[in-house]
């Protein structure tokens, strides 16, 4: 059992927190709600998915999704948070591409920059390992030394 | 290389229009012309045999003084014969003419004392006077021009004392000893010899001609050298009379060379020696009879084994004052056999060796040192060691560590003045006790005969005698050697470590083997400074063959370049033949000290990038971390700023 004040309680603690805010949008903007649960769905499957330590991607993703779900949840809400702004909002394709492309363009920045510096890198230290390998070699048959 | 056959002690040239001559002994004298004094012609070389050293305190002498009668030794060196064949010579003036050899008919007494007696007696007269004596008397060895002529007594400095002269013309107690342990002797041991050419010269024939030299000299200790050697001789008076005394069996009571100038006198001379008494019953050594004490000395002497035990059970001594009838001999006896003995263990071989020596030269005082049935004269030891073979070498090495002529000499009150020798013995024990490849017996050997050829089989057929042939030989030799041996041996290490000076040798004195790299380098250290003591010249041959048996080598030396670079140097010396050039490349203790100095700082060097390789290969996972988190960081920022977009855009509107 985790002591009071630890990481696992804060962390219980923020959960039953992220709970109670969900149940109170769902509760008293419940077309806020659906919007924001369609728009950051990449979002919420990365969160599922990954299982990082951190979930840096998810935080990524996330960040990514909140920032193209802005604009129609701004929308929605100037309109009073009714149901059928909410449909119309959803229907509109331009909003499900902007908001989930720009999940997507995190998730991939997540991949792809990490194997790119991964091969650089590599290519990098390769070419000083053989150099050093190349002075080991004249070193040791120069003065005789066993490997 | 130069035709050199022919060529003796450098200056020397053999005529090889004259036959070579032999000397008594079977040695050979080659006629040879000065090159240095064309026109002085009347020269011969010696030639030495390898096995017996020449006398080297008349050899190196080389007195320039001409004695009477005598042929003195000139200069000496190493030569190569007409074939080839390679040797040490002794140059000296040419014999005035034949042998006077075995004699067809007898000689007149006039002839025998104006032609023989007298020149030889001048001659011995003027080695007595030089503390020397011949000790190779005998008709081949007396020289002359022509009939009625004085005869010149041969070379006698070409062999050990006494070494080459048949048992015939030795007294007993010399005859008995080993060909080459006869020792210097004294002046009365080469009148003796004298009598005896006498003898032969004056009854025309050869006395006990058809024994051999055992069984004369077995005659003549039963006999006594005069009976033994004139009964049924027919002689003058006046020889017979000169015989008697210098046949004497003691040599104190045989004629002075001085008394023989006068021979008148000699004859006249009487010296009443009692007859040696004769026992009725004999005593029975083994198969022998003896009868009188000088036999019984000479008969244990001979058989110690079976010596032994009649002198440890009383028998010798109960015959001694029984049945020969002379109690003093027989007290005598009793103090050396009843003596406590000082061994920690009485009945060992060593115990009873001496015992048996020292029986012998109480019954005898004459009698030579007898170990094992081996007898040398005190003073013939270190030839014998380098000519007796193997089995009277082991019992003549177990005289040295007895250091058993202290207690010979200690016996024989009649010869108090080679009580100097118990020095001798010691430092003989200390060379013969000493180990290692340069110690032991060829250490003892080669020190005690400065003129003893060294023996090695790595010379082949080069003969070297001085410390200064060594090298040139070893570097003539190097041509047919197999390179892949070393060119030093036992032999060789004792022979410089007995002739070259010690700080030379002290480094060699101390080596074990020769198997080892510090050894090796102890070796090559060892030729440089005999390089550059005795300034050989250049040495190719014996430089490459140090090279090529990993005498001279780098192997050990860490800097590959380096050593490459020093090998090609070493090269160039070995073939410039410069010993001491290669040991100054192999042995420089300063680039030696660089050269470790750089093989560790390249160790030190090796374990930095092995750090940093295994740096790289355990960095892996944290690269995948950091590219990882750059990648989240990238996109986490990409979003901030759309979000920072939107918010703006909204803001806008």
């Amino acid at each position: 059992m985790a002591a009071p004040g630890t990481p696992a309680r804060s962390k219980a603690s923020a959960m039953w927190l992220q709970g109670l805010a969900c149940g109170a949008l769902l509760a008293f903007a419940p077309a806020m709600a659906l919007l924001l649960g369609v728009l950051l769905a990449p979002a919420i499957a990365c969160f599922a998915a990954d299982m990082e330590q951190g979930r840096g991607a998810t935080r990524s993703v996330a960040i990514a999704c909140v920032a193209g779900a802005l604009s129609p949840a701004w929308h929605l809400w100037l309109a009073g948070n009714a149901f059928g702004v909410a449909i119309t909002l959803l229907c509109d394709p331009l909003t499900l591409v902007l908001a989930w492309g720009a999940g997507a363009c995190a998730w991939a920045l997540c991949q792809v920059v990490p194997a790119l510096l991964q091969s650089l890198w590599s290519v990098r230290e390769t070419l000083r390992t053989h150099k050093i390998e190349a002075e080991m070699k004249r070193i040791r048959e120069e003065w005789h030394l066993e490997e | 290389m130069p035709d050199d056959n022919g060529v003796v002690a450098t200056h020397y040239r053999i005529d090889p229009s004259q036959a070579p001559v032999t000397l008594a002994g079977g040695l050979r004298a080659f006629p040879v012309s000065d090159s240095r004094d064309p026109a002085h012609k009347n020269l011969i070389a010696v030639l030495t045999r390898p096995e017996l050293p020449a006398r080297p305190r008349i050899t190196l002498a080389r007195s320039g003084a001409p004695l009477p009668h005598l042929v003195l030794p000139q200069e000496y060196g190493t030569g190569r014969d007409l074939s080839g064949k390679s040797g040490w010579f002794i140059i000296c003036d040419g014999l005035p003419g034949p042998a006077i050899g075995l004699p067809r008919t007898p000689w007149r007494e006039q002839e025998i004392i104006a032609c023989v007696l007298l020149p030889a007696a001048a001659a011995l007269l003027a080695l007595q006077a030089g503390g020397l004596t011949h000790r190779a008397i005998n008709p081949d060895n007396l020289f002359r021009a022509a009939v009625q002529e004085p005869v010149t007594l041969g070379p006698f400095w070409a062999a050990p004392p006494a070494s080459l002269q048949p048992a015939l013309f030795e007294p007993p107690y010399m005859a008995r000893c080993l060909p080459a342990g006869r020792g210097d002797g004294t002046i009365a041991d080469d009148v003796y010899a004298l009598g005896v050419t006498l003898l032969i010269l004056a009854s025309g024939r050869v006395p006990l001609a058809t024994l051999d030299d055992a069984a004369i000299l077995r005659r003549k200790v039963e006999l006594g050298s005069f009976t033994a050697l004139t009964t049924d001789m027919p002689l003058p008076q006046m020889i017979t009379d000169l015989l008697r005394g210098m046949l004497a069996e003691d040599p104190d009571h045989r004629p002075s060379p001085k008394l023989l100038l006068n021979p008148e006198q000699a004859r006249a001379r009487r010296i009443a020696a009692r007859p040696p008494r004769r026992a009725q019953q004999a005593l029975k050594i083994g198969d022998h009879q003896v009868f009188s004490a000088r036999e019984l000395a000479f008969g244990l002497g001979l058989q110690p084994d079976l010596a032994y035990p009649l002198l440890k059970t009383g028998a010798a001594e109960y015959w001694l004052r029984r049945n020969l009838g002379d109690p003093q001999l027989g007290m005598a006896l009793e103090d050396v056999t009843r003596k406590p003995s000082e061994q920690a263990v009485p009945e060992d071989a060593r115990h009873r060796e001496m015992m048996v020596m020292l029986s012998v030269c109480a019954i005898d005082p004459l009698s030579p040192l007898a170990w094992r049935g081996v007898a040398v004269q005190p003073d013939g030891i270190a030839t014998a060691l380098a000519a007796a073979p193997p089995e009277a070498a082991a019992a003549l090495e177990e005289v040295v560590n007895a250091e058993a002529v202290v207690p010979y000499l200690e016996a024989r009150e009649r010869r108090p003045e080679l009580v100097a020798r118990r020095d001798d013995a010691r430092d003989f024990r200390r060379w013969l006790g000493s180990r290692g490849p340069a110690g032991g017996l060829k250490r003892l050997i080669y020190g005690v005969n400065p003129m003893l050829a060294c023996t090695s089989p790595l010379l082949a057929s080069h003969i070297v005698v001085r410390i200064t042939d060594l090298l040139p030989a070893l570097n003539e030799a190097a041509a047919a050697a197999d390179r892949s041996k070393p060119p030093i041996d036992a032999h060789i290490a004792a022979f410089i470590a007995a002739r070259a000076d010690s700080t030379v040798t002290a480094e060699l004195i101390a080596l074990k083997s020769f198997a080892g790299p510090a050894e090796r380098l102890t070796v090559l250290r060892l030729f440089a400074r005999l390089e550059a003591r005795l300034q050989p010249g250049p040495l190719p041959g014996l430089a490459g063959w140090l090279l090529q048996s990993g005498f001279a080598t780098l192997e050990d030396w860490r800097s590959h370049s380096r050593r490459g670079e020093l090998e090609e140097t070493l090269k160039a010396a070995a073939a410039a033949g410069q010993i001491g050039a290669m040991l100054h490349l192999v042995d420089d203790p300063a680039a030696r000290r660089a050269d470790e100095a750089g093989a560790e700082q390249a160790t030190a060097r090796l374990r930095v990038l092995q750090a940093a390789l295994d740096d790289i290969k355990g960095s892996e996972a944290r690269r995948t971390r950091i590219a990882q988190t750059l990648g989240q960081e990238l996109a986490t920022g990409a979003g901030l700023l759309g979000l920072l977009g939107s918010v703006i855009s909204l803001a806008l509107h």
